[in-house]
């Protein structure tokens, strides 16, 4: 797998303007009743962690913030824009901005791992040609080089969950929404965030793994449940 | 050395939306003919139902029986020949014999038979617009010669007839518009089937940032390729059918006897058709885009 970073992920380049916060939550709730609300915010360039037992509603936030449900109360703020004040033709241009690494990769199953990246390419109103050496240079950065043909079931769980990755980020998102990336293979998959993020692009990601929020760095938000705790030696446990 | 190069076809966005939809192709194959056939219809009667009323108003048809030892083909000679010599009569014609002569004559209250007991012959005559002598003249000419006749004058069918036709085009013009508006409600229920069985690809694109103008569009253009080979199917049947119609031997003579202004269906047929194809697939690619704007929204 590449440890290079590669050209198509580099955000410190960019001539873009730059927003004060990528996204901020201001006692934002996914339900009405019960569960209670949650601020925070992720400025340009940052990881924040949000850390929640099974249930505890990480999933929920995340859709939220990637516009796939409405916050039930509080204010959601994306790149700057209210989500409440959205017109539908506005969200398609604000979703471009976001690469979503859902929990289960949701990979078109009948595409092979490069038109699965190119599917992506097109959905967002782009022409594929132009991306053919992005979606290579992607593919070899999450080790899937040789592997391009592959259909995502010929690929193991580590495998999908990297392409998953990859599809993420081909279109230069500018905040990258990762849903538990822990479990099978997570430390490949933590590496290569790890280079996104030092490659200068925002990162969102929910886990159950306390010791992975501790180790990381970021800013963590809680939510409630049980989180996993590290054991004396070594395991995990809910 | 020689170097190949690979031409690889993207795979389509959403499943399935390079193919037209065979429910939808044959839909519209059916909404075309009945709609070709309608307008064939519609011209037809528009240009017949005139001249018919207008040969009614100056029309009659007469039966003559002999009477005596007179024939029933002599009687209707004879009558021909008075009748022809009247003032204001154009033509006064002996129509070829037929099995249906004895029921029309009946009809028309003649029941007098000739000494062979021969059925009687009809006569058909024409008459100048206000100037010929009317059915009671007629017969009373007839008559005076010793003739059996009943005259059925064929001009107060010509109301009736005028009527009648302003019902059938109101109908035929309503049977177009409802067809259209099948065509749309087809178009629209056919992307909205189509957005319902792909879902989850629909979901997985609009989360990954397409448009909801890019995905509909998807399913106007499959829309346009379902229409553009249903209507061309349904108007060729139809432009088939009227030409079958047209030159069927014994179709042709059967129409060219009865509807003298008869136009070339087939090349009716192909008129419509140029200009129902632009308008069926203007009408499926608008239905089928609103429904899918609409069944979408739910989606973003």
């Amino acid at each position: 797998m590449s440890r290079t970073p590669v050209k198509v992920l580099n955000k410190t380049e960019t001539s873009e303007p730059v927003e004060s916060a990528v996204v901020r939550l201001l006692r934002a709730a996914v339900t009405a009743g019960g569960a209670g609300s949650l601020s925070f915010v992720v400025p340009p360039g940052a990881a924040h962690i949000l850390l929640g037992g099974p249930g505890s509603g990480k999933t929920a936030v995340l859709e939220m913030i990637a516009m796939a449900r409405p916050p039930a109360r509080g204010g959601v703020e994306l790149f700057g824009r209210d989500l409440a004040r959205l017109r539908p033709d506005d969200r398609p241009p604000l979703r471009r901005r976001i690469g979503m690494v859902f929990q289960q990769p949701r990979l078109v199953g009948e595409l092979s791992a490069r038109d699965n990246l190119a599917l992506a390419v097109r959905a967002a109103g782009r022409h594929e040609a132009p991306f053919e050496t992005d979606i290579k240079e992607l593919l070899a950065w999450v080790g899937l080089g040789r592997r391009s043909h592959f259909l995502p079931g010929d690929l193991d769980v580590e495998g999908r969950r990297r392409l998953a990755l990859a599809r993420a980020v081909i279109n230069r998102p500018d905040l990258v929404i990762v849903d538990e990336p822990a479990g099978e293979g997570s430390m490949a998959i933590l590496r290569l965030l790890a280079d996104l993020n030092q490659a200068g692009t925002p990162l969102l990601m929910a886990t159950r793994d306390e010791d992975l929020a501790g180790r990381s760095g970021a800013e963590v938000s809680r939510l409630g449940g049980a989180v996993e705790s590290p054991t004396p030696n070594g395991e995990q446990q809910s | 050395m020689t170097k190949t190069t690979e031409v690889r076809r993207a795979p389509p966005l959403i499943p399935g939306m390079a193919v037209p939809a065979p429910g939808l192709t044959l839909s519209v194959a059916v909404i075309s003919l009945l709609a070709s056939l309608d307008l064939t219809g519609a011209s037809v009667l528009a240009r017949t139902l005139p001249q018919w009323s207008e040969r009614l108003a100056g029309s009659a048809t007469i039966a003559a029986a002999g009477r005596d030892l007179e024939s029933a083909d002599a009687a209707a000679a004879r009558a021909a020949e008075i009748l022809g010599r009247a003032p204001g009569v154009l033509s006064a014609r002996v129509l070829d014999p037929s099995p249906m002569d004895v029921l029309a004559a009946r009809a028309l209250g003649l029941t007098v038979g000739g000494p062979s007991g021969a059925p009687p012959r009809l006569i058909a005559v024409t008459v100048r617009g206000g100037g010929g002598p009317t059915a009671d003249q007629a017969a009373g000419l007839l008559r005076h010669d010793g003739l059996a006749v009943a005259v059925d004058d064929h001009g107060p069918w010509s109301g009736p007839l005028e009527r009648l036709g302003a019902v059938l085009a109101g109908a035929m013009a309503l049977l177009l518009i409802s067809l259209v508006a099948i065509l749309a409600t087809v178009a629209g229920g056919s992307a909205r089937r189509a957005i319902r069985g792909r879902r989850d690809r629909l979901s997985l694109l609009v989360q990954l940032g397409a448009a909801s103008a890019t995905l509909s569009r998807q399913f106007r253009g499959r829309a346009i390729a379902s229409t553009t080979l249903g209507a061309t199917l349904g108007t060729g049947a139809a432009v088939l059918a009227a030409g079958a119609l047209a030159f069927d031997p014994p179709a042709a003579i059967w129409l060219s006897a009865r509807l003298p202004a008869m136009p070339q269906p087939m090349a009716l047929d192909v008129l419509f058709g140029a200009l129902w194809l632009p308008l069926a697939i203007g009408i499926a690619a608008w239905a089928a885009h609103r429904a899918a704007r609409t069944a979408l929204r739910s989606l973003s």
